[in-house]
């Protein structure tokens, strides 16, 4: 209750206003942006295993055709990146280095690029941006690319810091559960090389941002259909984080309209629906027209070549059994599985996949009591599980192909995820803890970075 | 949903309905797994502490079997009553309780005559000795008392003496209760260790573990770390979340979701943990035990048997506890029910594995 004297101060409109007000944002970034230019910094040439040589390839020919096509085989950067500098923890592949480099079917997957799958919006942006941050004295190029990727996560923190605000809930349980995300296996191979999945974080979260608003009936809904759109043209994976948004509107407007006395029935009801519901759905839609229309696209301006791409040799005939596994993909692995070959260091990272579970399915336990957005709570734990499942069905349906999905690809529910943990978080101890925790797996990053250099200069 | 029954009712079954619930069905679901099973010793046999050989030799004996339901039952009991102590609902009750019955690691500790089920008993007993100690009722001795019995059953019993000592430690700090509760945790962990140190000295029975690292082997610094390392996220609520040793030929996806319950229980009841709160003393020290459990065994080990071991599946005595903790976040009634009816469908899978998968 406000008494007579307690008159709110007026906010100091400088910076120094702006840092007391947001000064958990001011601090997460602060730590994200320090360490992860850092870690960019120390990287030697060698690529993440994470398919960075196809995105570098993209990148470098980027000028001279402005995409890639299907059926077209790596370039000489690539390759020499491969031969003389390898892949991070794998290490060098293909021929000698130094040796002639041009027959493709020495390097993995015959040499082929596997960049025609994805339309050249995102490695648009990563040039331009990149080359503009490449000029900056000590960065470089590569390293300008990798930091477009810092830039996304960036954009990510600032759209989940704006959620939680609505929620009228930041402070330090905010810094410790982003920068756990920063901490992670998949912050680190998203957010320090160049990455197909750093833009799904950003983007991810400015849907749920555009989501919220449009919950409380501010903003237009067309927002949510061009940035769906823009999602889809970086990556289908971007779907999820629609699904969300989308499940999202329809709870919330299904709560408050039973928690209402006079909610409106028959026509009215349906006209209330279908103006919650209008832009999710359309954005459902611009995503698949962006998909079909790129698949068109890549159809036709694929090339023909001599041999026939092996491929990546990851699919595998669609079963019962690969659709099931699905349903505990993302949130039994988002945030803490580490490229498989490097698993003997998961151990340490398992704490993390302890959060995202506990945060996800924790802030559901504890309806109605925890949450201030419940229809956000219940939405987001269906996403972690049945996303993977449906983007798996989806490949199918689009493609006719599939393989096990990683799950990284579930990084666009992470500011889903951050916006249902940060509210649990009641415990100074526990906080402390986590980021004691954090500290420790920055700096177990930093240590393998500058490994990581050493190995593969 | 309603934490606390206002008004009490009367006749047994009214004043249990838990447990009028849990007990018929485990004793369904125990005594199908008991004659279910063929003759094939239990994959994990794993059969710990001073009575490991005896136990071994009994797993085979269908009668034997049946009888640990009674341990499954006791467990239930003292769950229940735990339950009512930390003010948990019914329906909460018996969705902790359906936990139990069904999970992966009942299905080995109760499906056969292993020291795992007394285990998973005499957790709930020390929580609940503990709990009525920290609650000022009750005498310490039958802490101790109980601590040293359940070593019997293998040095993981020293883990739950640790919860308990933890639950004191926190109850004396917040309510300032004093040394007594303090002295009585710790003879409860000194007397839990007694009978594993007996059975090492006179080389009976058998300890925790994986293929020790034989004493005299240089293993340099580094491997003893990483022992300890590996048992403090292997340990404790991994092995009982995760359930290591699942049910053989079901996919984990089916029993995962489970653990996902108890992972969120413990960590979210740690985030939420109040000092105001009834539950903080017990919430911290399970959510302690957590990552501290592993190292404690693997140090005690070293400690006793001079052999560095990383411990298996030593979480059953801590079950009870994960379940407490859950209980306390556990606030709605669809949850709860979503708890029970996924506890349903593993349990039947339970009983086809016993029928069908081990023969």
């Amino acid at each position: 209750m406000t008494g007579v004297l307690d008159v709110p101060r007026i906010a100091d409109p400088g910076i120094r206003g702006f840092i007391a007000r947001h000064w958990p944002l001011v601090v997460t970034l602060a730590v994200a942006v320090v360490y992860l230019t850092t870690v960019v910094l120390l990287h030697s040439a060698a690529v993440s295993p994470i398919d960075e040589v196809v995105y570098i390839d993209y990148l470098e020919k980027l000028w001279r055709q402005g995409v890639i096509h299907n059926g077209e085989y790596l370039g000489e950067l690539a390759r020499s990146l491969y031969a003389c500098h390898g892949v991070i923890p794998f290490g060098r592949m293909g021929p000698e280095c130094g040796v002639d480099l041009s027959d493709p079917s020495a390097f993995p997957y015959g040499g082929f690029s596997s960049g025609g799958g994805y339309p050249p919006v995102q490695f648009w942006i990563t040039r331009v941006v990149g080359d503009v941050l490449g000029l900056i004295p000590g960065v470089g190029q590569l390293a300008g690319w990798r930091l477009v990727s810092v830039l996304w996560l960036v954009v990510g923190l600032v759209f989940s810091y704006l959620c939680l605000r609505r929620l009228r809930v930041t402070g330090w349980a905010f810094v410790a559960v982003s920068l756990a995300i920063v901490a992670s296996p998949i912050g680190y191979w998203s957010f320090s090389f160049v990455s197909t999945d750093a833009p799904m974080f950003g983007l991810g979260a400015i849907l749920l941002w555009l989501a919220m608003r449009r919950a409380r009936g501010v903003g237009s809904g067309w927002w949510l259909v061009l940035v769906a759109a823009i999602g889809a043209a970086f990556k289908p994976t971007i779907i999820v984080a629609v699904g969300l948004v989308s499940l999202y509107l329809l709870l919330h407007w299904a709560i408050a309209r039973r928690g209402a006395s006079g909610a409106p029935r028959g026509a009215a009801m349906l006209r209330s629906l279908a103006s919650r519901m209008w832009p999710p759905l359309a954005a459902i839609v611009a995503t698949l027209v962006v998909q079909y229309a790129w698949a068109r696209i890549a159809a036709a301006i694929w090339v023909p070549s001599p041999t026939t791409s092996p491929g990546q040799g990851v699919e595998v005939p669609l079963s019962f059994d690969l659709v099931a596994t699905q349903f505990t993909n993302f949130l039994g692995g988002t945030m803490h599985v580490v490229v498989p070959e490097v698993d003997t260091l998961s151990r340490a990272f398992l704490p993390l996949g302890w959060l995202l579970i506990a945060g996800v399915v924790g802030a559901v336990l504890l309806l109605p009591s925890a949450s201030s957005d419940r229809a956000l709570s219940i939405s987001v734990l269906i996403a972690f599980i049945v996303a993977a499942p449906a983007l798996t069905l989806a490949i199918v349906l689009t493609t006719g192909s599939i393989f096990p999905l990683p799950p990284r690809y579930g990084i666009a529910l992470l500011p889903g995820m951050l916006a249902v943990t940060v509210p649990l978080l009641k415990n100074r101890w526990a906080i402390r803890a986590l980021l004691v925790y954090v500290a420790l797996l920055l700096v177990l990053w930093l240590g393998l970075s500058v490994v990581f250099a050493r190995w593969f200069a | 949903m309603s934490r606390v029954p206002t008004v009490p009712r009367r006749g047994l079954l009214a004043r249990h309905r838990p447990l009028a619930v849990l007990l018929p069905v485990s004793l369904v679901v125990a005594w199908t797994l008991a004659l279910g099973h063929g003759d094939a010793l239990p994959a994990p046999a794993d059969n710990q502490g001073i009575l490991a050989d005896a136990f071994t030799a009994l797993a085979l004996s269908p009668a034997w079997r049946m009888l640990w339901w009674l341990w499954l039952a006791g467990a239930l009991v003292l769950l229940e009553a735990l339950g009512r102590r930390y003010r948990l609902a019914d329906l909460t009750i018996v969705a902790l309780g359906a936990v139990l019955i069904a999970s992966p690691m009942s299905f080995w500790a109760f499906g056969w005559a292993s020291t795992d089920g007394p285990l998973i008993f005499f957790g709930a007993l020390a929580l609940w000795l503990g709990s009525r100690l920290a609650d000022g009722s009750g005498s310490g001795w039958w802490l101790v008392f109980g601590a040293l019995v359940a070593g019997a059953f293998g040095l993981p019993a020293a883990l739950i003496s640790v919860v308990v000592l933890l639950l004191l430690i926190g109850t004396a700090v917040v309510r300032g209760a004093g040394a007594r509760l303090v002295g009585f945790g710790s003879l409860a962990v000194l007397a839990a260790l007694v009978l594993p140190l007996l059975g090492i000295v006179l080389g009976v029975g058998a300890a925790p573990g994986s293929v020790p690292i034989a004493p005299g082997t240089t293993i340099g610094i580094l491997r003893p770390l990483r022992q300890i390392f590996d048992a403090m996220v292997e340990t404790g609520l991994n092995a009982a979340a995760t359930a290591t040793t699942g049910l053989p030929g079901v996919p984990g996806y089916l029993y995962q979701p489970l653990g996902w319950v108890l992972i969120a229980g413990v960590i979210v009841a740690f985030f939420r943990a109040r000092r105001s709160r009834h539950d903080a003393p017990l919430t911290v020290a399970v959510a302690s035990t957590t990552l501290l459990a592993g190292p404690f065994l693997v140090l005690v080990l070293f400690a006793l048997a001079g052999e560095w071991l990383v411990p298996r599946a030593s979480a059953a005595a801590m079950l009870p506890a994960f379940l407490l903790v859950t209980g306390t976040v556990i606030m709605n009634r669809a949850m709860a029910w979503v708890v029970i009816g996924w506890s349903g469908v593993i349990a039947v899978l339970d009983v086809v594995v016993a029928v069908a998968g081990t023969r």
